[in-house]
């Protein structure tokens, strides 16, 4: 029978639709309910019903199918009663894999740590940080709206990684994943993304970083929980982003390359810059520094490839105008440049 | 590409909205009888206005604890400033030494306002009356229910809403304001002072807002925060039921405007959630520069639309979800 795992975000919905063992897709819909825009038509749980049967309809699956669903932080009423159903903590502390740390831009939930915060919640209406643009206040009514002002969504990264629990520490054994809404949008500001990560990492070390722009993790793992039988390599659907090496100071690299000649990078402590590396077979590379001592690792690289962050204190970057341009400068490259 | 659509204005055929005397009193319906917006449902005896003196106030000839005043008589001064009964009522001190003035019990009637059939009654207190209506939605708004005549000024300029206020509608005590495209808070203010029933606009910023939050004052917005207008189908509407009486059910953000049963469309058609846009399609645009602007599709790509916006010779893209269908 098809089954339908839907996950729910604060500003969009995602499906993954499995018709059989093979065939097995994933849909974003980016639109969510909210009173502003809908009150005077229907609920929420109509609302969300009326979505997911219109796009069974348009799969032609039947009404009866099996469906799943999870949500950020826990998954609405739909009004259909599904066989499965999630919170954003269940899902990341059942994963195995990956180190997951989940974001809607305004909360961020990730394994362990346990307190599920929003900066909504403590104030949905506040004043533009930035500019007049209202883009802020109008997120109250209109949740999937996203900024072209490069400038406000930085004061919103801000405001999350200000208000990040400080027990926050992202595991670098397993590879990381950054998903949730805040990265599944297409936004057009993916400069911004890298920051937003090294904003993240606490801890000196090195991380091989994932973005999650289907939100196939959530759905996945729900699938995963409700059905063990259910396999799938969610690296498949997941875009590598690259390894973020973080020395805690100045740092020592050699990448060793199998085809060309071996490169050597040498960076003084306080610089965050992106060494392109994209490979099908992992490249070896050797890295000292004082608060890592000398380590080796293998890497395919990624959308950005090699990124070091050598700060010895690991502050807000976006206070730091100086740093926080080359940063939007450099990721932009790196990003658009694929 | 699927995206939801907006219905600003839309046919409630069946509603139902409780008529509620402020005190107990005397109903003079029965359930299953029609009514219509001025039919009198009953009516009860209450004080109607207090006011409560500030510290240093002196009363005049004030000898018990409680004395009647009549209207234009002197209660008494606070420094230099007098105060005169401004109608028939009761002076009173309090065990906190506070001065009240109370205004005699008057007669209430209460109204139905709206055309509908009574379908309870709650003893000499409420009725429950089934009726239809068309529901404004508003964007944002306070949590407030409320209800009174609506008063619709002609989306006037920043300088003339507080003149309007003061002096185009004589005595806006209890009345539902639409008062233009955007408001700030000394205009809010202003009519919260003056004790309007609500305040209903195209836009405000986040402290007039606040201000109406924080003082429970009932405050919708048709269209969001900034300098956003109100679109002109909605203030076409607003303007042709002026001085209706309508319900603020902010909890719902929803205006409801009572109607006639013959002004509800007898379709029996459920209204689609999403559509596929096309070309001539009418969209909300949620992007600067154009927040809250309405246009139609010009063309239609994978993930995004064209529109154009008056005279404009070039299309502008507009990604979604930046924007919604607005019918």
């Amino acid at each position: 029978m098809p089954t339908l795992a839907a996950y729910f975000d604060t500003s969009g919905v995602s499906f993954l639709l499995k018709k059989d063992e093979k065939n097995i897709e994933f849909f974003k819909f980016p639109y969510v309910y909210s009173k502003g825009t809908l009150g005077n038509q229907c609920s929420e749980q109509d609302f969300y019903q009326g979505i997911i049967e219109k796009f069974l309809a348009e799969n032609n699956v039947k009404k009866s199918c099996d469906v799943v669903v999870s949500g950020f932080p826990k998954p609405p009423q739909i009004g259909l009663e599904p066989k499965f159903s999630a919170g954003m903590e269940d899902l990341v502390d059942n994963s195995e894999s990956h180190y997951p740390v989940i974001t809607d831009g305004n909360s961020l939930v990730a394994p362990g740590v346990g307190n599920y915060f929003s900066i909504a919640d403590e104030e949905v209406f506040r004043k533009d940080i930035n500019s007049g643009s209202n883009f802020i206040n109008n997120l109250s009514i209109f949740p999937q709206i996203i900024s072209n002002d490069i400038a406000v969504q930085g004061e919103i990264d801000k405001e999350l990684v200000e208000k990040a629990p400080s027990d926050l520490v992202i595991d670098s054994k397993k590879p990381v994943l950054f998903g949730g809404g805040r990265f599944s949008k297409d936004r057009g500001d993916d400069e911004l993304i890298p920051i937003l990560i090294l904003s993240m990492l606490k801890k000196a070390g090195i991380y091989n970083v994932a973005l999650d722009r289907n939100n196939t993790f959530p759905l996945a793992q729900s699938m995963k929980m409700y059905d063990k039988s259910f396999l799938i390599g969610i690296d498949e659907y997941l875009e590598s982003l690259g390894t973020f090496i973080c020395p805690g100071g100045s740092v020592e690299c050699l990448v060793k390359s199998d085809v060309g000649e071996d490169q050597f990078i040498e960076l003084e402590k306080e610089r965050i810059c992106a060494f392109p590396l994209k490979t099908e077979i992992p490249t070896k590379i050797q890295i000292k520094s004082r608060a890592l001592g000398t380590v080796n690792v293998q890497t395919c690289g990624g959308e950005l490839g090699l990124v070091f962050d050598t700060r010895v204190v690991r502050q807000d970057i976006y206070s730091n105008v100086k740093l926080f341009n080359e940063c939007v400068k450099q990721f932009g490259k790196g990003i658009k440049a694929e | 590409m699927m995206v939801p659509i907006i219905r600003k204005l839309i046919d409630n055929k069946k509603c139902f909205i409780e008529r509620v005397l402020p005190v107990e009193g005397v109903l003079s319906v029965e359930t299953g009888i029609s009514v219509e917006p001025f039919d009198r449902l009953g009516e009860c005896k209450f004080s109607q206005n207090r006011i409560v003196f500030p510290k240093g106030f002196k009363p005049s000839n004030f000898k018990t604890k409680k004395r009647f005043y009549y209207t234009g008589s002197l209660l008494g001064k606070a420094g230099k400033q007098k105060f005169i009964a401004p109608c028939d009522g009761s002076l009173e001190v309090g065990n906190d030494k506070k001065y009240i003035f109370q205004e005699a019990e008057k007669r209430y009637p209460l109204l139905a306002g709206l055309w509908g059939i009574v379908k309870s009654i709650q003893k000499n207190k409420s009725v429950l009356i089934e009726t239809q209506t068309k529901d404004l939605l508003m964007a944002a708004c306070t949590e407030e229910f409320v209800s009174g005549e609506l008063v619709v000024f002609p989306n006037p300029t920043d300088i003339l809403k507080k003149y309007y206020l003061e002096n185009f509608a004589k005595g806006i005590k209890g009345k539902i304001i639409y008062i233009g495209d955007c408001v700030g808070t000394d205009v809010v203010k202003k009519a919260f002072e003056m004790e309007a029933s609500a305040v209903l606009a195209g836009s405000t910023d986040v402290e007039t807002f606040n201000f109406a939050k924080s003082n429970n004052f009932a405050f919708g917005l048709i269209s969001g925060f900034g300098n956003i207008k109100t679109p002109d189908f909605v203030y076409k509407y607003l303007s042709a039921v002026s001085y209706r009486y309508v319900f603020f059910e902010g909890e719902k953000n929803i205006l409801r405007v009572p109607v006639r049963p013959e002004d509800i469309k007898p379709s029996k058609e459920v209204l689609p959630l999403v559509k596929e846009v096309s070309v001539g399609m009418s969209v909300l645009v949620l992007q600067e520069p154009h927040f809250g602007l309405v246009t139609a599709v010009d063309s239609v790509s994978k993930s995004s639309i064209f529109v154009r916006f008056g005279a404009e010779k070039n299309s502008i893209e507009i990604k979604r979800p930046n924007f919604f269908l607005i019918e």
